[in-house]
């Protein structure tokens, strides 16, 4: 009981509060500190991701909040789900593009994804492989490729290449190139996110559906 | 939920003080959150940009932040010398977290007189003087800035954002030859 209460009334809720920090901070290449808020598509995003860990069965919010607990252990319960929310809004808006074309395809291909994870219905332990997949896709297309493609002192070959896409989409293929650190504050922010969706707790049965195990 | 009984302190199977109790835990944990989400609310709602000025929130939270008064004195200095630039750099060794009406203030006036022409001005350096203005101006309780000092021609956050806001105008008095004759304040 007691172990179950530090879970759910610290660990969990300061985990998640410190991805919903570190998510929407940016280092600019000068060094200086940018705090962002989720724009309205990641708050969208993060509504199909709450119904994705939900009906996965990824966290349970019925085991946090009811009739049967406490006004303390209730309240915890939605301390837990707030700080999963803002770190949800977070986590999507830190691995999509912030501007241009590179914002609108990174957006619908996580909408594609969350909305493909709902249709079919995975277990919990199936739902949290497809978005670690579809988080750290994101994050690499965001802060590895496009970070090259983008560097200030990138290759002639990259020179042409992102000249070659902004001429062919008029102009809207544009990329903000934050500092180096950015990334590395983003993977831990993504790595602190899927800790805690491993830590949530939930029941010992996997809800898993039939057709996977057959 | 663990129970706080009496006899020696022992150790559950996994490792807490069966004395304290879970509801304890919650409430710490719950004050704990409320706290930490308001710290972070904080951080997003001011946009601080440095971890000086993050720590200098903070304490100014606490009415503990205090400004380093011998870089003003040399910030001063070297402003009264004309060396704006090296001036800012001392105001902002002075006042890190720049949260100090006083220092802001004379952060702007040093954009104003470095951005200052006769011709023209500089309207980069007197947006930088606009800006550096509205945080002397928000970080005095009353909203308004007033320095004693003999040396400035203008002494109050109005007239020095009245003055630079005159700058950055574009109209036909831009044209007027009589220009020439006006004086940096």
């Amino acid at each position: 009981m007691t172990r179950g209460a530090v879970l759910e009334s610290i660990v969990l809720p300061w985990l998640l509060l410190t991805v919903a920090l570190l998510a929407g901070l940016r280092v600019t290449p000068a060094g200086e500190l940018r705090f962002l808020v989720p724009p309205l598509a990641s708050l969208v995003a993060m509504l199909l991701l709450m119904m994705v860990v939900v009906q996965s069965g990824l966290v349970q919010p019925w085991r946090l909040m009811h009739d049967g607990r406490t006004a303390l252990e209730n309240l915890n319960g939605v301390v837990l789900l707030g700080a999963l929310a803002a770190a949800s809004a977070q986590v999507v808006s830190a691995v999509t593009p912030e501007a241009g074309l590179p914002l609108v395809l990174g957006v619908i291909f996580l909408f594609a994804l969350f909305v493909n994870t709902l249709a079919a219905k995975p277990g919990p332990r199936h739902a949290l492989r497809a978005l670690f997949v579809a988080f750290f896709a994101a994050f690499t297309v965001k802060f590895i490729v496009l970070d090259a493609l983008y560097a200030p002192d990138r290759s002639l070959g990259g020179r042409l290449l992102t000249g070659l896409l902004e001429g062919v989409t008029l102009g809207s293929f544009d990329h903000v190139v934050w500092g180096p650190r950015t990334g590395y504050i983003t993977f831990l922010a993504l790595v602190l996110y899927f800790s805690a969706l491993v830590l949530m707790p939930r029941d010992a049965v996997e809800r898993s559906s039939a057709l996977t195990r057959v | 939920m663990s129970q706080a009984g009496s006899g020696s302190p022992t150790r559950s199977r996994h490792g807490y003080d069966v004395f304290v109790s879970a509801a304890v835990i919650r409430a710490i944990g719950l004050a704990g959150s409320l706290i930490y989400g308001g710290f972070i609310v904080w951080l997003y709602a001011t946009g601080p940009a440095t971890m000086a000025e993050v720590t200098g929130g903070v304490a100014a939270s606490f009415s503990a932040y205090r400004i380093d008064e011998q870089s003003l004195q040399d910030g001063l200095r070297l402003f009264r010398a004309d060396n704006f630039p090296a001036a800012r750099t001392a105001f902002d060794r002075a006042d890190p977290a720049k949260r100090d009406s006083r220092v802001q203030f004379y952060v702007a006036y040093s954009y104003y007189r470095e951005g200052w022409g006769r011709l023209w001005n500089d309207d980069a350096l007197f947006t930088k003087g606009i800006e550096a203005l509205d945080r002397a101006v928000k970080a005095d309780p009353s909203g308004r800035v007033a320095v004693t000092d003999a040396n400035l021609g203008m002494t109050t956050s109005d007239e020095l954002r009245a003055e630079l806001h005159e700058g950055l105008k574009r109209d036909a008095s831009d044209y007027n030859p009589l220009r020439v004759m006006r004086k940096r304040k």
